[in-house]
């Protein structure tokens, strides 16, 4: 049955959707605890299924790779559950009106994620575009959902208009290559792709990496970011900055590795181009903001321009890299959003110098921001460092010396830029009678275990040992 | 050869009709011209549909989009009032820009579609049964069948409709104390923790 | 396992010592000294279980894990006398560290221990790692606990100074990543990280950028003068256990860089720089005197006459010579050594005097005698006096670097006459000259006078009977380039020594 977690989810959703009908506002709390165990079930699934095969008459693929983002998804999608509940459920949701609605609340979240899951295992075109606004259009509500504030609204509008364009300009592009093929199946659009004429194929390619660019913030499509991120609830911007990403690559890793192939190469001086505007930028703005959220969005700017310096390698060294860093990125950040989303709902304080005197109130949720943030910074050993190496190995070894010089410049940069938030947490002078915050057990263990993994996934090489060799058989059945 | 010429003399026409419509979708002052203006574009694809064969997606056109969706909106927009378009006036500067942006890629693209010869299918498609075969491959689970996105697309629609719901819902009113943003500026201070009794007076709120 | 043992210990102790910080923080303070203590231990029995022989292979113990075979990194660490000597230096003033701090450190006492000792482990690491990758991992992570004993137990502007700090030696570190990401795929590395398999690796046209990678990155970790941004703010802003470590260790990780990595792996480029890089060595001895005269406050002194002395370091490095490397490798022990004992020093002042300024104290002989013996013999050790380690290790630097450049020795020579005019100056300002108000202090007493005299001893010691740690100092081939194997055997020959004993010295 390999389609049994995206199944299970749905079949979640549905379940929190008519559960939510029938209790009463009081009782609605069970709703988070349904959705978590729905994503637990499906992630039990997702580790029996085999990793390989299709179904629907190779519709619907699964493989190594497509295991590992589902695995990212899933991880993705519970922890801002997690986190989504001390929102909703906590003391915060009674302070804001227009926070309500939780049963629908998760039932969007739940369909985001599984138009995600079907986004890496779709195997032609119309599923790939389908479920890629299956995965966006629910995220564009989540983002609008705080009715009391203005900037809220304003988020999701920009968003709903910046993403129709983005699926426009994906559309078209797809479309494109329909016409220039006549399949809508990707391996037979990538067998036919030789004797597609230059310039019809130039011009969908271009499509569909401004499309593409969009989602994964990548300069200069990334200036929804910031407002986006700011204005949405802090669960959904955690959500927005980690899986919305992981999406995007996955989009690139169907589009670059399946219809491209080895069209690709020409690419290189391109995507180096893009990398290195997106990273010093995304680092230079980040410097200068003030609102942690903000903050954080120029930070995911500039991580996706270290991100996309996998494309520049083989795929066999390419994929892991991307993939590991990938994971190692998301666990980072989203113990920093769990951090910042607590913190938000306890005091409402949601600028950096805010954060001030937190490592002595509450010492353990100010390390495992710490540990987070150095991992974002690429601290060693951590394992933001070692993902980071990786990549910029690729990029070396691909002959860009002069770009992994851009990117260690721009790393040191950011470690300016995320010491000063813990500069704020441990050196600035503690609030006046501020005493220590409470902690809801579930983000305090998402936390911990959030930051041990960033902390032992740099040491431990099983998991890059293991994404490589997966990686290498994917390879071998992309060619066969 | 006067059938294809006619062939030729319509398509132009229900093109350049489009391209017009949509302009003055664009440029409309009023919001129920741009919507009726849409109306007219929409129908123009519809032609074009009907020019390609695909009668049943010509229908699904005028069914869904004129007849459906289009009417909402001039029906929403006559039920509030809101007719007119705020005033936009973008720099100078601005239009230019775009004006280049655009014209640039349309230069960019026909050169394209010009220079590239497009695969177009061998035998036309099937003139009748057309309809049944989408039926027929929208259902179908094999090799050449489209379930799948049928299946979430239905999945996209349910949460289309629950979040536009969600969002156009009555708010509660104003004037609540505190928000998460603090976007005024004493809203950011520290509060301390709510009472027991307001907490439970914010309960029977949210109850009600 | 021995190896790994020796690098984890501190660490391990550092949590136990975290831990139980809730039992008292005395016990805090003895677990880490006990810590240390067995650390030593391991090293002196590595010591005594491997002679000093000439010849033949010179490594000590080798330890090789596979860690990312994939990308050809392992966790290989490897011991040689050079790397012996320098891991017993940093237990040891690891170990001077924890007793300083013992009455000065009074809040968070576990995580200050933690802290410390995460730091020595980092640093230990550095100095046995022979895979860059893992060097590299281990040269910043003694970065962040350094960061956070100067946020925390810091004076003055400390977060800033801290994060200057934290951002000069990152700067450096990344351009040294880079570095090796290009040494890891130049042409016939075999793309792997381990130390013995890239010495082989000439990197070809590109290795004079390389180099320049590793210079800097150490430069900024000695430092060498443009780069010393950082130092004097931050040595003064470090609490006295920190600025031990910064001062004694750290900048010991910058050098001991320089001869394994950084001109070993390229030595072409190196030895096509070495003029460049002998002018910025003599610039530092000249130029870090200059400031150091011209200091009023005592740590910034202590990070002045820093520069200066290391230059002599870089000078010696690039001489490349036998005589030089074991010059280099003793100013480095040496220099450690008495820079802890400044450290000391300034902290008994500032508590006991209440001052650092040197323009505010004078006269303290008559009050504080132990003091004022104290003080004197560390500013002799500084100034480089026969009999006092310096002495040796300045002396066989310039001799190295004679062979090399009389001009660049003739200079260097010169600035070893600033340096004793400057430490003596010192010592007149502080303990002899006009009594000021209040100049009856307690004296040095108890841990710190402990403390003291150990360094004291281990100058003396190593001043007037060398020869054990020239032994193990003695270079590998390749450490010096492709010189004779007859200048390679280069012994400090009892006569060399007598004569320089009589060397008049200003």
């Amino acid at each position: 049955m390999l389609m049994l977690p995206e199944i299970i989810v749905v079949l979640t959703a549905g379940v929190v959707l008519c559960l939510d009908l029938f209790l009463t506002e009081r009782s609605r709390v069970i709703l988070a605890p349904v959705t978590l165990l729905g994503l637990a079930l499906g992630f039990a699934a997702l580790l029996v299924t085999p990793q390989t095969g299709d179904l629907l008459g190779g519709r619907f693929g699964m493989d190594p790779i497509a295991w590992w983002f589902k695995v990212i998804f899933l991880i993705a999608g519970f922890v801002t559950v997690i986190l989504s509940m001390d929102l909703l459920d906590g003391r915060a949701a009674h302070r804001m009106r227009g926070i309500g609605f939780r049963g629908e609340y998760y039932t969007i979240l739940l369909s985001t994620i599984v138009g995600m899951m079907f986004l890496i295992s779709a195997r032609e075109t119309i599923t790939l575009y389908v479920s890629l606004e299956t995965a966006t259009i629910p995220l564009f509500v989540l983002t609008a959902w705080r009715r009391d504030h203005v900037q809220s609204g304003e988020a999701g509008l920009k968003y709903v208009i910046i993403g129709a364009l983005a699926s426009a300009f994906i559309l078209y592009g797809l479309s494109i290559l329909y016409g220039l093929t006549g399949q809508t199946s990707i391996v037979g659009m990538s067998a036919k792709l030789a004797d597609v004429p230059r310039p019809a194929f130039w011009l969908a390619a271009a499509m569909l990496m401004t499309g593409v660019g969009f989602k994964l913030t990548i300069v200069p499509f990334h200036m929804w970011a910031a407002d986006v991120y700011e204005g949405a609830p802090a669960p959904v911007t955690a959500y927005l900055s980690v899986a919305s990403k992981a999406a995007g690559l996955a989009f690139m890793f169907q589009v670059f590795y399946r219809i491209f192939g080895s069209e690709l190469a020409g690419w290189t001086p391109l995507i180096a181009a893009f990398a290195a505007v997106t990273m010093s930028l995304g680092n230079l703005v980040a410097i200068v903001q003030d609102n942690i959220k903000r903050f954080m969005a120029f930070s995911a700017i500039s991580q996706a321009g270290y991100l996309i310096l996998g494309f520049l390698g083989p795929a066999d060294n390419g994929v892991p890299a991307m993939l590991f860093y990938m994971l190692v990125y998301i666990l980072s950040n989203l113990a920093v959003f769990a951090c910042i989303v607590w913190y938000s709902n306890e005091t409402g304080r949601e600028r950096i110098e805010e954060y001030r005197g937190l490592s002595l109130t509450n010492p353990i949720m100010a390390l495992g921001m710490m540990i987070a943030l150095f991992s974002l910074a690429g601290i060693p050993p951590l394992s933001g460092f070692v993902g980071k190496f990786f990549l910029f190995s690729i990029a070396a070894k691909a002959g860009y010396n002069w770009l992994v010089a851009v990117a260690a410049v721009n790393s040191t940069i950011s470690l300016f830029y995320y010491l000063r938030i813990v500069r704020q947490m441990y050196i600035e002078p503690i609030y006046e009678g501020a005493g220590t915050l409470p902690v809801r057990y579930t983000v305090a263990a998402t936390v911990g275990l959030l930051s041990l993994a960033v902390a032992l996934m740099g040491v431990i090489p099983y998991f890059y040992e293991t994404i490589h060799a997966q990686t290498i058989t994917w390879l071998a059945s992309l060619i066969g | 050869m006067i059938a294809s010429a006619s062939y030729t003399v319509i398509f132009y026409l229900l093109a350049a009709l489009a391209v017009l419509l949509s302009l003055a979708v664009v440029n409309a002052w009023k919001l129920l011209r741009a919507a009726i203006a849409l109306m007219g574009v929409l129908s123009m694809s519809a032609g074009l549909y009907v020019m390609l064969d695909a009668s049943f997606l010509a229908g699904v056109q005028v069914l869904v989009y004129v007849g459906g969706i289009v009417v909402l909106i001039v029906f929403a927009v006559m039920l509030t009032r809101s007719a007119e378009l705020l005033q936009d006036n973008p720099a100078p500067l601005r239009k230019i820009l775009g004006a280049i942006a655009s014209l640039a890629f349309l230069a960019a693209t026909v050169g394209v579609f010009r220079s590239s010869p497009f695969l177009l299918s061998a035998e036309k498609a099937p003139l009748r049964d057309n309809t049944t075969l989408i039926g027929e491959k929208l259902l179908d689970y094999g090799a050449g069948g489209y379930v799948l996105p049928f299946e979430i697309i239905s999945l996209l629609l349910l949460i289309a409709i629950i979040g536009g719901i969600v969002v156009a819902r009555k708010t509660e009113p104003q004037g609540q104390p505190f928000t998460t943003g603090g976007d005024e500026a004493g809203e950011a201070e520290f509060r301390p923790p709510f009472t027991q009794e307001e907490h439970e007076d914010e309960l029977e709120l949210v109850e009600k | 396992m021995t190896l790994q043992l020796i690098i984890l210990l501190p660490l391990l102790g550092g949590i136990v010592a975290w831990i139980s910080e809730r039992r008292g923080s005395s016990d805090v303070r003895w677990i880490a000294l006990i810590t240390l203590a067995a650390d030593f231990a391991l090293l002196l029995s590595v010591w005594a279980g491997h002679p000093a022989a000439a010849g033949a292979s010179r490594v000590l113990l080798d330890e090789n894990l596979p860690w990312i075979p994939q990308l050809g990194i392992g966790f290989h660490l490897s011991m040689d006398g050079l790397s012996l000597l320098m891991a017993l230096l940093t237990v040891f003033l690891g170990a001077i560290a924890v007793l300083v701090s013992w009455t000065e450190i009074r809040e968070r006492i576990g995580a200050f221990h933690f802290h410390l000792l995460a730091c020595l482990t980092g640093i230990l690491g550095v100095f046995l790692s022979a895979d860059l990758f893992l060097f590299f991992v281990f040269y910043e992570v003694m970065l962040i606990p350094m960061y956070f004993l100067i946020v925390f137990w810091g004076e003055d502007a400390k977060g800033r100074v801290a994060a200057k700090f934290v951002m000069y030696t990152q700067a450096g570190g990344l351009l040294m990543l880079v570095s090796i990401l290009g040494l890891y795929f130049a042409e016939g590395s075999g793309h792997t990280f381990d130390y013995n398999r890239l010495l082989a690796t000439r990197a070809g046209a590109s290795s004079a950028l390389l180099m320049l990678g590793f210079f800097l990155a150490f430069g900024v970790k000695l430092p060498i003068i443009p780069l010393h941004g950082w130092q004097a703010e931050t040595y003064s802003a470090a609490p006295t256990a920190g600025g031990i470590i910064l001062s004694g260790l750290m900048a010991k990780a910058g050098a001991y860089g320089l001869i394994r990595f950084a001109i070993p792996l390229f030595p072409d480029a190196a030895h096509r720089f070495a003029p460049c890089a002998m002018g910025f060595g003599v610039i530092a001895i000249l130029y870090g005197g200059l400031l150091a005269f011209s200091q009023t406050d005592l740590k910034r002194f202590i990070a002045y006459s820093s520069i200066s002395h290391l230059g002599f370091v870089v000078l010696g490095a690039f001489a490349m010579n036998a005589t030089a490397y074991q010059g280099v490798v003793m100013q480095m022990i040496c220099h450690g050594l008495s820079v802890a004992g400044l450290f000391i020093l300034a902290a008994v002042l500032r508590d006991n005097a209440g001052t650092n300024d040197i323009e505010r104290l004078g006269g303290l002989w008559h009050s504080a005698p132990r003091l004022g013996v104290t003080g004197s013999l560390l500013a002799m050790a500084t100034l480089g006096l026969p009999g006092l380690g310096n002495f040796i290790g300045e002396f066989l630097i310039l001799l190295g670097v004679y062979k090399v450049s009389v001009t660049y020795a003739a200079i260097g020579a010169f600035g070893a006459v600033a340096s004793t005019i400057y430490a003596l100056w010192l010592v007149q300002r502080i303990f002899l000259g006009p009594r000021r108000e209040g100049a009856s202090i307690r004296d040095i007493s108890g841990r710190s006078l402990v403390a003291a005299a150990a360094l004291i001893a281990a100058l003396l010691w190593l001043g007037l009977y060398p020869q054990p740690v020239l032994q193990r100092a003695e270079p590998s081939p390749r450490a010096v380039m492709g010189t004779p194997a007859s200048d390679n055997s280069f012994e400090l020959h009892p006569r060399i020594l007598a004569r320089a004993l009589e060397l008049p010295r200003e």
